[in-house]
């Protein structure tokens, strides 16, 4: 475990100052060939070398402070960082729940897939599409044809009655539309 | 080999086969295990045979011609004529029904107990029908097979499904006829109009363009029916979850894509101002669907209703790729056709190896799968992944391509469509923990025993063809490019 | 040949080989009746083998001696043409196969005399009369002359209170039509001048005079009566479900293709200039019919009752090809009214076919169940024949319907296209219920197996309806040529 964590700390450390040069440094165009196009109004290689000092130097001191904590909370005072934990304050909790995203995305995403999901299927495939659809209309239909059917009603006298109104029905159609 | 009518041969081999096994209790007057037996047998070696067939015939199909090949034509009925023939779109999925088929057969083997003689019969002639769906070039030949797989279909759903089986069985029925009297109807003033009821002649007939309208809603009212696309898709679920496994399979592999192949075949090239006026309306539904379908997908509880739900969102990819009228999407939709054939039926094939043992499909009561079935469980993976459209897999292939045709004419429906990518993710990996990871909490499950050698031939075919269209889908393109071109193009001329 | 030219005996001996089939019918029936009178009733079965060779041979003579034009005999009373021919060969079919199913089930009650085949040999007659009419008169001589027989036959079964009360209705309805037939006769006639079919067409094209529309009105609605067609189609459930079952049989084939066969030829040939007039009525006909046929039947568990209200609903898509006109829409009727004639043939052998273990005939779709396990022979014919009238291909019946949707196409009648397949859906379902029946239900009454010519008559027309799929390519032409004389 210790010789590849040396290895990779050396290589931590040092990468950074043995390829700047090939990369993003003077020798950039010869490494890159042609694998990377720039466009020629994209000057950022030339401007980096006119930002301000304090933003150069920035990441260098947030490191250092970050390590200088890290020593005390970790080597000179050890345990700190358990009586920390165990106050159980609400800036370590939000950072031990990854600033509750996990938690956003179960509420926002989740749950509203769920709902979103179960909407769709019970109103929106149940009530709406089969309701109005294959069931409606069977249900309609059955409904209607119970109702209609009681004109069967078996009399010769009412068949009969049908039959003339039906002829005479057809022959004022007949002379109201020729006319 | 040019005289040869493979064509008729494929199409009818398997409905002789059928009719010598219904007449099979006639000829063995032996107990009805042994009919079955034979039954199955016969079927076997036919399907195998007839997939022979069709891959002889997809190798000496000549992927650089346009037009037909292996044209068969007579005279039947006044203007109907007996005319056969298969271009780029249609060989492919002659070859899938004929792939998919043996497998149907194996799966059924020991889990259709009674009335063998008749459900092997019915697959057989439902076989007959759908190649003939993609091989007519006679439109009413086409409508001749397209309406009458309704037949088969019904009684397979019917007398060998779940429960609920009839209630799905009218369904299926129903709905699927309503769509297609209208279809019926726009034939029939077609015939009439341009004088002649040959597929390629009503191609390049050009239809007035306020006819094209109603013609365009008539067939697309039978087709989205058939794809399913949403809001008509809700006989989908109902007939997958009461279908038995083998019946499933073939409704989701190969009676899905008449749909799809409705709208390349007929919509595209003879109605070509119309479908353009009304690609946005068609986008809009694939988009929904998609989305819709996927969330609904989410909450499923029963495996086969959540893969059921799963295909209707596939077919958007579909529906979304025809419509945008460009090469990528068309050939990302055929693509996308022939990956859920192979992947769609994989999944059902799953459901079924565990509803045949322990006869549940609920998600609940099949947890814990890996702990007694370790290679169900990795092939089970792999199809989820498909179903996903992991790259690798063929399900990656038809889905980004069917994305970058709408993209280029309408950016926001692929965006949708991509979310769609993410919900099946959900759904499916979320079924996948629930049924495979985690502890046996179902006491009946603890004796369930791991595929045997039936099951995994079954599924051998399937993993390969999964991967190498994943790997290599250049072997579908090359077959279909110069059709899928042609089409576009044929397209295109008329808005120039 | 000349209305008014003097029958001189020469002229008589030169037109009586078109109405050879006729003759054979009456001579026929007035020999077979002598014969049955004196074999009694051991002769029944002899009675009803040599009248349904007489019908065969009257259709094979209608066909052989069909004339290439139209000839017009008799004082231009009857008209010999393609038409008629294609319409009698069929009516002979499906009479006589009608008469065949009748054996075994007679034999059974005890209703087997000679009586049952010659009252069906004469309503042939009547029919054969009825398609051939030129004018008025001959027309109300073959309608009673096959309606006066029906009656009788739905009345057979006297010790049965049910058929009684059938063909009384049957009896009192049907002349009430006649009634309606008659005025409409009389008042034609009295605004044309004339019974001839030729020369009220003259007469219309020239002026219309209401009196001719109202006699055109009360005419259709005499033959809808005959067809079963709404508004005068309430006798049909009824009739159908009181009558034996064989009688059932024989009205729900062969008079329907004759009363369809001549509310065409009223329309076409002797009505023509009135289209404008008749189409308003069989378009309102038509579209009842469908609605009712389709609506009313969800409710009904009787067998017989279903098949009547399928009849009407068929009945609605027959005058869908009558609206087209005289261009598109014989053709259309002639292909759709015979392939439902055979498939209503053999739909009534099944039913025929169906006895429970007491031997007694069950009527009701729940005896049905499971009919697949107990004889699955009887049960693909059943389902076959009912996909057929459901017009799903690739059953004969779709073939039917496709031609009556072409000839509204090509005559502009989309509308009623679109209400033909909303009735064929919502008919669908009753229709499947009976396929589910027989199919994914258990059985629960055994059934018995059927004497020999009821089941090889059924065989028969199941066989032929598979066949006409493939041959339907001569149907077409057949039903093209006869056709063709409307124009």
């Amino acid at each position: 475990m210790l010789i590849p964590l040396i290895l990779l700390a050396l290589g931590a450390v040092f990468a950074g100052s043995i390829f700047y040069d090939a990369f993003v440094g003077h020798h950039a165009k010869e490494f890159w060939g042609s694998s990377i196009y720039t466009a020629p109004d994209n000057t950022v290689l030339k401007d980096k070398y006119s930002i301000p000092g304090w933003v150069f130097y920035a990441p260098l001191v947030v490191m250092v402070i970050g390590l200088a904590a890290a020593l005390y909370f970790y080597l000179f005072n050890e345990g700190l960082g358990k009586k920390i934990a165990d106050r159980k304050g609400m800036a370590h909790a939000f950072l031990e729940n990854k600033w509750y995203f996990d938690e956003l995305y179960e509420i926002v995403f989740v749950k509203g897939a769920r709902a979103l999901g179960d909407f769709f299927w019970k109103i929106g495939d149940g009530k709406l599409i089969d309701g109005l659809g294959p069931n409606g209309i069977a249900a309609a239909l059955n409904f209607g044809s119970k109702k209609a059917v009681k004109i069967q009603s078996g009399y010769v006298y009412h068949y009969a009655f049908l039959m003339l109104i039906a002829a005479v029905a057809l022959g004022a159609f007949v002379l109201f539309r020729g006319a | 080999m040019d005289t040869l009518p493979i064509l008729s041969i494929l199409t009818w081999t398997p409905a002789l086969a059928a009719v010598l096994i219904l007449f099979l209790p006639q000829l063995i007057k032996s107990p009805e295990a042994a009919r079955a037996n034979a039954a199955r047998w016969i079927a076997l070696v036919t399907t195998v045979i007839v997939f022979a067939l069709a891959l002889w015939m997809t190798l000496a199909f000549d992927e650089t011609k346009t037009g037909y090949q292996f044209v068969e034509r007579a005279d039947w009925y006044g203007m109907i004529q007996y005319h056969l023939g298969i271009d780029g779109i249609s060989v492919l999925l002659i070859l899938l029904t004929a792939f998919l088929m043996p497998l149907c057969i194996l799966a059924s083997w020991t889990s259709i107990e009674k009335r063998v003689v008749e459900y092997v019969a019915a697959f057989l002639l439902l076989q007959t029908l759908m190649i003939g769906v993609f091989c007519a070039l006679d439109i009413v030949l086409f409508y001749i097979f397209f309406e009458a797989g309704l037949i088969p279909m019904y009684l397979i759903i019917g007398i060998w499904g779940g429960k609920n089986r009839v209630y799905a069985a009218y369904k299926f029925f129903l709905y699927t006829l309503l769509g297609s009297l209208f279809l019926l109807i726009a034939i029939a003033w077609m015939a009439i109009t341009a004088k002649t009821t040959s597929i390629p002649d009503l191609q390049a007939f050009e239809f007035a363009k306020n006819a094209q309208t109603w013609l365009w809603l008539a067939f697309f009212a039978s087709f989205a029916v058939k794809m399913p696309m949403w809001p008509v898709h809700t006989w989908l679920p109902d007939a997958h979850v009461e279908a038995p496994t083998a019946g499933s399979v073939i409704l989701a592999g190969v009676l899905l894509k008449m749909g799809g192949y409705g709208f390349l075949r007929f919509s595209l090239p003879m109605f070509p101002e119309a479908s353009n006026d009304f690609a946005p309306f068609v986008f809009a539904l694939s988009g929904i669907a998609i989305v819709y379908t996927s969330l609904v997908a989410f909450r499923q509880t029963d495996i086969k209703k959540l893969i059921a739900y799963s295909s209707v969102a596939h077919m958007g990819f579909v529906t979304m790729g025809i419509f945008s009228g460009n090469e990528q999407g068309i050939q990302g939709a055929l693509f996308q056709m022939l990956s859920h054939g192979v992947i769609s039926g994989a999944l059902f094939l799953c459901v079924g190896v565990i509803y045949y043992r322990k006869h549940t499909r609920e998600i609940a009561k099949s947890a814990g799968l890996f702990n007694r079935m370790p290679n169900y469980a990795a092939e089970f993976l792999l199809f989820t992944l498909g179903n996903v459209g992991l790259p690798g897999t063929s399900g990656f292939v038809g889905e980004i391509l069917t994305m970058q045709g709408a993209f280029n004419v309408d950016p926001v429906t692929a965006m949708v469509a991509a979310s769609g990518v993410i919900l099946s993710a959900a759904y499916m990996l979320t079924l996948y923990r629930k049924v495979v990871f985690g502890v046996i909490v179902n006491p009946a499950l603890s004796t369930i025993t791991d595929m045997n050698a039936r099951e995994i031939l079954i599924f051998v075919p399937l993993i390969a063809a999964a991967l190498y269209l994943g790997f290599q889908p250049n072997i579908i393109f090359d077959q279909t490019a110069t059709s899928a071109v042609a089409l576009v193009d044929a397209f295109h001329a008329n808005f120039k | 040949m000349a209305i008014n030219q003097t029958m001189t005996a020469e002229l008589f001996f030169q037109q009586v080989p078109y109405i050879l089939p006729e003759i054979t019918l009456a001579a026929g029936a007035l020999i077979i009746m002598l014969i049955g009178a004196f074999m009694g009733d051991k002769g029944a079965r002899l009675v009803t083998w040599l009248c349904v060779a007489t019908i065969v041979a009257a259709g094979a003579m209608a066909v052989l001696h069909m004339p290439p034009e139209q000839v017009v005999v008799f004082s231009g009373s009857y008209a010999a043409d393609g038409f008629s021919a294609y319409a009698k060969l069929i009516i002979a079919l499906t009479a006589g196969s009608a008469l065949l199913l009748s054996i075994d089930f007679l034999a059974e009650k005890k209703l087997d005399k000679p009586e049952f085949p010659v009252l069906a040999l004469l309503a042939t007659l009547g029919m054969f009369i009825m398609v051939s009419a030129h004018d008025l008169i001959a027309l109300y001589v073959g309608v009673e002359m096959q309606s006066l027989a029906l009656y009788v036959l739905a009345a057979y079964a006297r010790d049965d209170a049910r058929s009684s009360e059938a063909g009384l209705k049957y009896f009192v309805l049907g002349a009430l039509s006649s009634g309606l037939l008659l005025y409409g006769c009389s008042l034609v006639y009295g605004f044309t001048g004339s019974v001839n079919f030729d020369v009220i067409a003259a007469q219309v094209a020239g002026e219309r005079s209401i009196g001719v529309v109202f006699g055109l009105v009360f005419i259709l609605c005499g033959l809808a009566f005959k067809m079963s067609a709404a508004p005068f189609h309430m006798w049909t459930p009824d009739v159908y479900e009181g009558s034996p079952t064989v009688s059932t049989a024989f009205f729900a084939s062969a008079p329907k293709v004759a009363a369809s066969v001549l509310f065409a030829r009223v329309c076409f040939e002797a009505f023509g200039p009135l289209q404008k007039d008749w189409l308003g009525i069989v378009v309102i006909m038509a579209v009842l019919s469908m609605a009712i046929g389709a609506l009313f039947a969800l409710q009904q568990t009787n067998i017989k009752r279903l098949l009547a209200y399928s009849s009407i609903a068929n009945m609605g898509y027959a005058l869908v090809a009558i609206a087209c006109g005289p261009e598109f829409g014989p053709k259309a009727l002639l292909v759709f009214v015979s392939i439902y004639a055979i498939t209503s043939v053999g739909l009534f052998g099944v039913v025929l076919s169906l006895r429970n273990t007491e031997g007694e005939r069950v009527e009701t779709i729940s005896a049905l169940s499971g009919l697949s396990r107990s004889n699955p022979l009887l049960a693909s014919a059943l389902t076959m024949l009912l996909f057929s009238v459901m017009g799903i291909p690739p059953l004969a019946g779709f073939f039917g319907k496709w031609e009556v949707i072409l000839a509204t196409s090509a005559s502009g009648l989309i509308p009623l296209a679109i209400v033909l397949i909303l009735a064929s859906v919502v008919s669908a379902f009753y229709y499947l219920r009976i396929i589910k029946t027989v199919w994914f239900d258990e059985p629960h009454i055994a059934m018995v197996p059927v004497g020999a010519s009821t089941t090889l008559t059924l065989t028969g027309a199941t066989l032929v309806l598979a066949a006409l799929t493939l041959v339907i390519g001569l149907v077409g032409s057949a039903a093209s040529i006869a056709g063709a004389g409307f124009l």
